[in-house]
């Protein structure tokens, strides 16, 4: 099976159109045979929170739940934040809490701690954006691998995914050595980090277990991904594990796709 | 209710999704704009980067042939990081070459001309130029006589975008409309960028993407489909990337079977054949 396991459905203003409907999608899934995506709405990340919310119950349910969404939690709205996210995991449309520490909370500030908190109360995965120091966009230095340990120890049933990988060389290195040190510890493909081995080496530095096929649409074609994982040198075992076994696992999935029951 | 119990056939899906790709990969007798030899330029998970180990990449991941660049000419010494990889190619029927220039005449030549058919002749299929990192201006009073004398001979000039600025760009194709200008995705993605290269795409033929970092959802399709397919440009950034990135973006893009090769190798290959050679 293939989960898409970091995608978005919505769209960001900075970058122009093109078809980003919930019926586009699925004919983009169905094309490149992926089963179940794990969405993050724009509206949720970007303050509409009702049609976000909307949004996601539509996705559901207009398509045999095969896109599943995360509840998006944001520290500067503290308790109002904690209670919309508490909302939408009340409903099987939604499998997570996503966190984006760029909006300018180091990420092992205190306040992401209301999140940790619920994921473990209500059993759900964290999936975060992380990064590394970047030139061009200084806010990725907020989401570094390394903040998120004082969290990972202090809640070790809590699954936590690095989107992204840690982004860059330096980040993917530290992502992979929290993975190895952390059973609660994964990593996904998605995004511009494309570097060559790169899925090979997380695999051998981590295990194929913990790394996880994701695209980043809305904004990037999954495409980029999804071939390196099939075309990498490792086993078809691990490529089985890394395309939606291990998402599946982690993000717990319900639902077979429609076309399996 | 329970969690997912995966199938079996789950697992035989993927091998024969994994085969299936391979196959079409090879199919397509990839020609890349964009490979990379000497050492990397910051600290990359690949480590070797001789000309044999290009070769031996482009043979695993179904990359028929393409152009060479040398990282040290951007980094160190330009003139003498070209003639290596002159000489590292001179007899390799798969790969030609990339020369980095700046406004520097090379040393011991008088004229652009006489350089670039010097080099020409021996296989220099494009030529990259970094006016930020640099230090130079693509404008007439500075680039000038470079710019002349690559457009002349008709030679593909390629650029980073974060390396110039886009109306630098349109200025350039509009100067030179001749010139194939070829604008790749580096160090940053090409995917916030859309409302300024969707109109060059429209109003300058000699306008062109590569595709290693041009990554926007979709974006292969909603360009053929507008645009056409004549002005997107397989390049796959290798060994700094993993050539499939762009690789599967073009074996699994919705369009036709000629909008494909084009894009694949036709493309570029036609650029390099219009190349007014010495």
């Amino acid at each position: 099976m293939i989960v898409d396991s970091h995608m978005h459905l919505g769209m960001v203003a900075v970058q122009a159109s093109v078809d980003k409907s919930i019926e586009a999608v699925m004919a983009h899934m169905d094309h490149l045979g992926i089963d179940i995506s794990i969405s993050t709405g724009s509206g949720l990340m970007f303050g509409r929170f009702e049609a976000g919310f909307e949004e996601a119950m539509q996705a559901y349910r207009r398509n045999g739940g095969r896109i599943v969404s995360c509840a998006y939690f944001n520290p500067h709205y503290g308790e109002e934040s904690l209670k919309q996210v508490r909302r939408c995991l009340k409903h099987e449309a939604f499998v997570a809490i996503k966190i984006y520490p760029g909006v300018g909370i180091y990420a092992n500030d205190e306040r992401w701690d209301g999140a940790w908190r619920l994921a473990s109360e209500l059993a759900v995965p964290i999936l975060t954006h992380s990064w590394w120091e970047s030139d061009y966009n200084p806010v990725q230095r907020y989401s570094m691998p390394n903040l998120f340990e004082r969290h990972i120890k202090a809640y070790p049933d809590v699954n936590l995914i690095f989107g992204h990988a840690g982004g860059r060389y330096e980040g993917h290195r530290v992502a992979a050595d929290l993975a190895r040190r952390y059973p609660n510890v994964y990593m996904d493909l998605s995004g511009d980090s494309y570097s060559f081995g790169l899925v090979e080496w997380l695999t051998g530095q981590a295990g194929a277990d913990r790394v996880m096929f994701g695209s980043d649409l809305y904004m990037i074609d999954g495409r980029t991904v999804m071939g390196r994982i099939l075309d990498a040198d490792i086993p078809p075992d691990a490529k089985a594990l890394i395309l939606g076994e291990n998402a599946a696992r982690v993000f717990k999935l319900k639902r077979l796709p429609i076309s399996w029951t | 209710m329970d969690n997912i119990v995966i199938p079996p056939e789950a697992r035989t899906r993927v091998e024969q999704l994994a085969r299936e790709y391979r196959g079409r990969k090879k199919e397509l007798k990839f020609f890349d704009g964009n490979l990379w030899m000497g050492n990397p330029m910051q600290p990359e998970l690949c480590l070797k980067w001789d000309v044999d180990d290009l070769l031996g990449y482009m043979d695993r991941y179904a990359i028929e042939g393409g152009i060479v660049t040398h990282t040290s000419a951007v980094k160190e010494d330009p003139c003498a990081s070209n003639e290596e990889m002159l000489c590292r190619i001179k007899d390799c029927g798969r790969l030609w070459g990339g020369l980095v220039l700046t406004t520097d005449m090379p040393p011991g030549h008088t004229d652009w001309g006489a350089y670039l058919d010097g080099a020409l002749a021996r296989k220099a299929r494009l030529v990259r130029l970094f006016p930020k990192s640099h230090g130079f201006s693509l404008e007439r009073w500075c680039g000038g006589a470079l710019l002349d004398a690559v457009n002349e001979r008709r030679i593909p000039l390629v650029m980073w975008h974060m390396e110039t600025n886009w109306s630098a760009i349109k200025t350039l194709c509009d100067t030179y409309p001749g010139l194939p200008v070829i604008i790749e995705g580096r160090p940053q993605k090409i995917l916030y960028h859309s409302r300024f290269f969707y109109p060059l795409l429209e109003q300058c033929p000699n306008f062109h993407l590569e595709l290693h970092n041009l990554n926007m959802y979709l974006g292969i399709e909603d360009i053929v489909a507008r645009f056409g397919a004549q002005h997107l440009i397989f390049g796959s950034c290798m060994p700094f990337n993993d050539p499939n990135t762009s690789q599967m973006m073009v074996t699994d893009a919705r369009i036709d079977e000629d909008a494909r090769r084009l894009i694949a190798h036709e493309n570029l290959k036609t650029l390099i054949k219009r190349i007014q050679l010495p």
